[in-house]
């Protein structure tokens, strides 16, 4: 656990910017610090450091820590590219596709702003490659985002169904993901530099014949400065096979240059 | 298993583009964020001049609510309670930038197009006071123009021409309403205005040790118009009367500025008159005839708005282009000090409503 800290605390003394403007905390990232993303990109021309790191408790087997690092960058007006990867303690011991170290190249498109009608749309397009231990195959995940909201309260949906290969026989050929969640900023308006998230989820099991995962998350999101936005997560999963997570969390941050 | 999770997926996705395809058919606006405007100014005046960074933060604030207010209400009394809650936020001094859609989320849903296009001008406002407050970029002419033509190049960029803002641009059925309806807030807008102009003349005078300097003396008096607004004001301050050295220098840049403050002036009549567009439809529509006339990309080529620019003589005759159309036409008032008579205390703050906290422009500016 020590080294964990040390870790984390050597993270966030490499990522104070020398200098930057005012980043979109808003702007809900897979991972920061939820799986729960809205249809937004990064805005063009910026270009993101996002990292942190988390804790996963399995029921059947060792508490994992994870430490992703993701780049991003708004390549064209409404388009985001990324490339990153999570790095897993116990590496071996990661069920699934996506192994520690693989490397995860990304596209998000958003199609339109929200309006008072319509919903913002997105989709997202993720290929894993596997670069990391004990992976195989090319993964490639297509995901669908819609953000629509109330007032201040905005409601994100994100399905998402990913193909394997490489697989073992045991394994899918491939599996959905859903979640459905919320975002507020506490203190609006005159305070808007805080956001606090939730979700719940659901997804397969990575094994044929495991019973489906479903789970619940919650999280917040806090500007620090005009760049740099902090968070922290925590969630769990109360249903799916034996070893499932029995807790999740997570900190970390973003910035913006 | 199988069946009902490809049932499940299939449905999911079939939402999405059965939301998409029906979308298209309505209103449909694309986000196209952007981020400012890359160079060696980059967060200059964050770090040098943090005061009037946070006074900056405070104005973005100050506008999206006053906008948000005015879907929400008419009712005077309502309107003052806002005004006074951005005065708390303004005084507040925030170190971060607001996030103006959480601040107006109805507002910025309603009229994204307007949004984007207040975003990218505020956003090169910035990107100009940065260069200024930055001394590792020694050649700021050049700068300036590179930043000017990146700004231009995107379709949201606020045209350079010099419109009528005295004449056409304020003769739509519901101009002036704002003003008349709600004149201490609408002077305390013009007095964010006033300070985004006069700022740049005090960059001009030398380094940013001399701007930090200068820049508390201006600020004070700004702060002298927030808590005492300057309601003589019959129209909002020009470029040239704040910062007259900086106009005469960059005429096109001063030009998008001005038009930028008329357009926040157009919408804030437009939101004050729910008798004439009751509905945020209404209102919609309303600043959709208007925002084409401000966006530069509807003024290249054959020009389709050119009946909306500034009278031929203005631009020609060596006179304040916006003098000609208020002299002949209107009366404006009083008029706001530039930042040099602010500097050699030559400006009227209080007591003297006859000569409105102004003074006349006059020369000796001695500029770098």
């Amino acid at each position: 656990m020590r080294h964990v800290v040390k870790i984390v605390c050597l993270a966030l003394l490499a990522g104070l910017p020398a200098s930057t403007y005012a980043i979109d905390h808003d702007n809900l990232d897979e991972g920061r610090p939820l799986r729960l993303e809205d249809a937004y990109p990064i805005a063009h021309g910026e270009l993101a450091i996002e990292t942190g790191a988390g804790l996963s408790a399995q029921r059947k087997s060792w508490t994992r820590g994870l430490f992703p690092l993701e780049v991003l960058y708004g390549l064209a007006p409404n388009l985001q590219v990324s490339l990153g990867t999570t790095l897993f303690t116990d590496p071996r011991q990661i069920e699934g596709q996506t192994k520690s170290g693989d490397l995860q190249l990304s596209g998000l498109y958003n199609f339109n702003q929200e309006t008072l009608s319509l919903p913002a749309l997105g989709l997202r397009v993720t290929v894993n490659m596997p670069t990391g231990t004990a992976s195989s195959g090319v993964d490639v995940r297509v995901k669908g985002l819609v953000t629509k909201s109330f007032d201040r309260l905005s409601l994100h949906f994100n399905p998402a169904y990913e193909v394997f290969s490489g697989k073992q026989p045991f394994e899918r050929n491939g599996r959905y993901e859903l979640a459905l969640g919320a975002s507020y900023p506490v203190g609006a308006p005159k305070h808007t530099l805080t956001t606090v998230l939730g979700d719940l989820f659901t997804e397969q099991a990575p094994r044929r014949g495991e019973p489906q995962i479903a789970g619940v998350e919650i999280g917040v999101r806090q500007q620090w400065t005009p760049w740099t936005v902090l968070d922290a997560g925590i969630g769990t999963e109360f249903a799916g096979p034996p070893n499932r997570a029995s807790v999740f969390l997570t900190v970390g941050f973003s910035v913006g240059f | 298993m199988k069946q009902r999770s490809v049932f499940l997926i299939s449905l999911s996705f079939v939402i999405v583009l059965g939301i998409g395809v029906l979308s298209a058919s309505a209103q449909w606006v694309t986000r196209d964020e952007r981020w400012p405007i890359r160079g060696l100014w980059m967060w200059a005046v964050y770090y040098e001049l943090p005061k009037f960074y946070r006074e900056l933060n405070g104005i973005d604030f100050g506008h999206a609510f006053l906008a948000e207010t005015l879907l929400q209400t008419q009712n005077p009394e309502q309107v003052e309670q806002a005004r006074r809650q951005v005065l708390e936020f303004i005084f507040s001094s925030p170190p971060v930038p607001p996030d103006e859609e959480m601040i107006a989320p109805i507002f910025t849903r309603m009229i994204w197009e307007a949004h984007k296009a207040f975003n990218w001008a505020h956003s090169f406002h910035r990107s100009a006071y940065d260069l200024y407050a930055s001394d590792r970029v020694q050649d700021k002419d050049t700068a300036l123009q590179k930043i000017f033509a990146e700004y231009m190049a995107k379709p949201e960029a606020i045209t350079s021409h010099r419109l009528d803002l005295h004449g056409k641009l304020w003769s739509f059925p519901e101009s002036k309403s704002f003003r008349d309806k709600f004149r201490k807030f609408n002077t305390q807008i013009w007095s964010y205005h006033w300070l985004q102009a006069a700022t740049y003349d005090v960059q001009l005078l030398g380094d940013v040790s001399t701007q930090g300097a200068l820049m508390p003396k201006l600020i004070e008096f700004y702060h002298g118009y927030l808590k005492n607004p300057p309601v003589e004001w019959q129209f909002m301050p020009m470029m040239e009367q704040g910062a007259p050295h900086f106009a005469k220098r960059y005429p096109e840049i001063a030009a998008v500025f001005d038009n930028l403050h008329m357009l926040h002036d157009n919408i804030d009549d437009i939101l004050s008159r729910p008798d004439l567009y009751p509905t945020v439809q209404a209102k919609r529509e309303a600043i959709l005839k208007i925002m084409p006339i401000y966006l530069h990309r509807n003024h290249a080529g054959d020009d389709r708005y050119a009946a909306y620019h500034t009278p031929a003589m203005a631009e020609h005759v060596d006179m304040e282009p916006s003098g000609s159309a208020m002299e002949m036409n209107m009366d404006v008032g009083p008029r706001p000090p530039s930042a040099e008579q602010v500097l050699a205390g030559k400006a009227l703050q209080d007591g003297d409503q006859s000569t409105g906290r102004a003074a006349k422009p006059e020369g000796g500016h001695q500029s770098h």
